[in-house]
């Protein structure tokens, strides 16, 4: 019988990883979206090897120069999991998380720092061929209707 | 690839003059029912470019000029691309279309929809879909003493390296389009190869200002990512080769208002980065 995993395990299937020095960039080959993970979310999407709690992840977060809160591990896991970036876990992210207004007011992070520190997902779709051929002699492309979501931040 | 073989546009033709070149590692014939037009498939229609012979070809494109009506029409093999009265237009379309062709099946580098220029030895790219402003941005820089790379595509190696892709450029006004050969108006154009230095995401509005303002690794390799033409045949490739790009260049992003104004205080910007 399978064991569950005591923590949140990251998903490796179908994904091309580019570690940048405090990013990650990842592409996903069955979506075929692409995600920037910021150096929290980075750091906590690495420790998820199924072996580590939450908790304790929570307890390194310090090493990036975060207070050792647990809904910041839960904030980053509902993203990474929104991303499709988690292979399946505990549920304990699932729980209601204080927004990051509260926070960033909980945790006495400067604004200009927050936005930094906080762990974020940037998401696009790799454009399609059809998408990626600007061609010359085509007329002024139609305006967007409305943001899609092509473009979405999780955090 | 294939034997060339007469194509649907003008297979009914007797005598087809040929011509083919080689570029990227692709081997492109040209078929056409004009004599005169076989010698206008050449370097110009993809920079870097070089004539061979028609055989073991990847791609044929055709032209034909149409017996009743003289009309022009080209083919990408069996598929139609324009038909019209414009022997221009018809040749603009195969070239366009080459372009791509190239910038999709390249073996040997990875192409994004950027312009780009040389700077100090250093190359600048500004990725961007059409009508984002590159072509515009990229004369002024050019004319403001910028080195000319593309308008339109950045050429990446493996070692991160930029290659020229020095096409005309395309710019565009209320009346339409023009092509502008930076020779004729005395602009440089690079030669060689070289290490990015930055990578600059600006797009024009018509209340643009140039404040740029920091973009880190990660962000600029998904603005880069989301301007590859092969990313979603090839991600492997495409991430690797962007990682590198972004790991030895620095991103800026602004939005910006009238090319003219923004060229120097961008290459203002871009000394006080490489100082």
């Amino acid at each position: 019988m399978k064991k569950s995993p005591l923590g949140p395990l990251a998903r490796k299937e179908d994904l091309t990883i580019e570690d940048l020095p405090s990013e990650t960039v990842v592409y996903d080959r069955t979506r075929n979206r692409m995600h920037c993970l910021n150096r929290s979310t980075s750091f906590i999407w690495k420790r998820c090897n199924g072996d580590t709690k939450v908790e304790e992840i929570a307890a390194q977060l310090p090493e990036v120069g975060l207070p050792a809160d647990l809904d910041l591990v839960r904030r980053a896991l509902k993203a990474l999991d929104r991303a499709h970036l988690l292979a399946g876990g505990p549920a304990s992210f699932d729980a209601a998380l204080p927004s990051r207004r509260q926070l960033v007011q909980r945790l006495g992070l400067a604004a200009g720092t927050a936005a930094a520190l906080l762990p974020a997902i940037t998401s696009a779709v790799a454009p399609t061929p059809a998408m990626a051929k600007s061609k010359d002699d085509h007329d002024k492309p139609k305006k967007p209707k409305k943001a899609k979501k092509s473009d979405l931040r999780f955090d | 690839m294939h034997t060339p073989t007469l194509l649907t546009g003008i297979q009914n033709l007797c005598s087809p003059q040929n011509s083919a070149i080689v570029a990227e590692g692709l081997r492109f014939g040209f078929q056409t029912n004009r004599g005169d037009l076989a010698a206008e498939f050449s370097s110009a229609f993809a920079p870097g470019s070089v004539p061979t012979e028609f055989a073991d070809l990847d791609f044929v494109y055709a032209l034909e000029q149409e017996s009743r009506g003289g009309l022009y029409a080209a083919y990408l093999e069996s598929r139609a691309l324009v038909r019209g009265a414009s022997l221009k237009d018809a040749l603009d379309s195969i070239a366009s279309d080459l372009q791509h062709t190239i910038a999709s099946h390249s073996r040997k580098r990875l192409f994004l929809h950027a312009g780009v220029i040389g700077w100090r030895d250093r190359a600048v790219l500004f990725p961007g879909r059409t009508w984002s402003g590159k072509s515009t941005l990229v004369h002024a820089l050019i004319q403001a003493g910028a080195v000319y790379f593309s308008d339109e595509f950045a050429a990446i190696d493996a070692r991160g390296y930029v290659h020229p892709f020095a096409r005309p450029l395309c710019l565009r006004s209320g009346v339409g389009r023009s092509a502008v050969r930076p020779e004729d108006e005395g602009l440089k154009i690079a030669s060689s190869p070289c290490r990015a230095c930055a990578i600059v995401a600006t797009e024009y509005k018509m209340d643009g200002v140039w404040r740029p303002e920091p973009l880190s690794p990660g962000q600029a390799a998904l603005k880069l990512l989301s301007n590859t033409i092969a990313v979603r045949s090839d991600p492997v490739k495409a991430v690797r080769y962007v990682g590198r790009l972004v790991s030895s260049a620095t991103a800026i992003a602004s939005s910006r208002g009238d090319a003219r104004v923004t060229a120097p205080l961008l290459l203002e910007t871009l000394d006080r980065l490489l100082s």
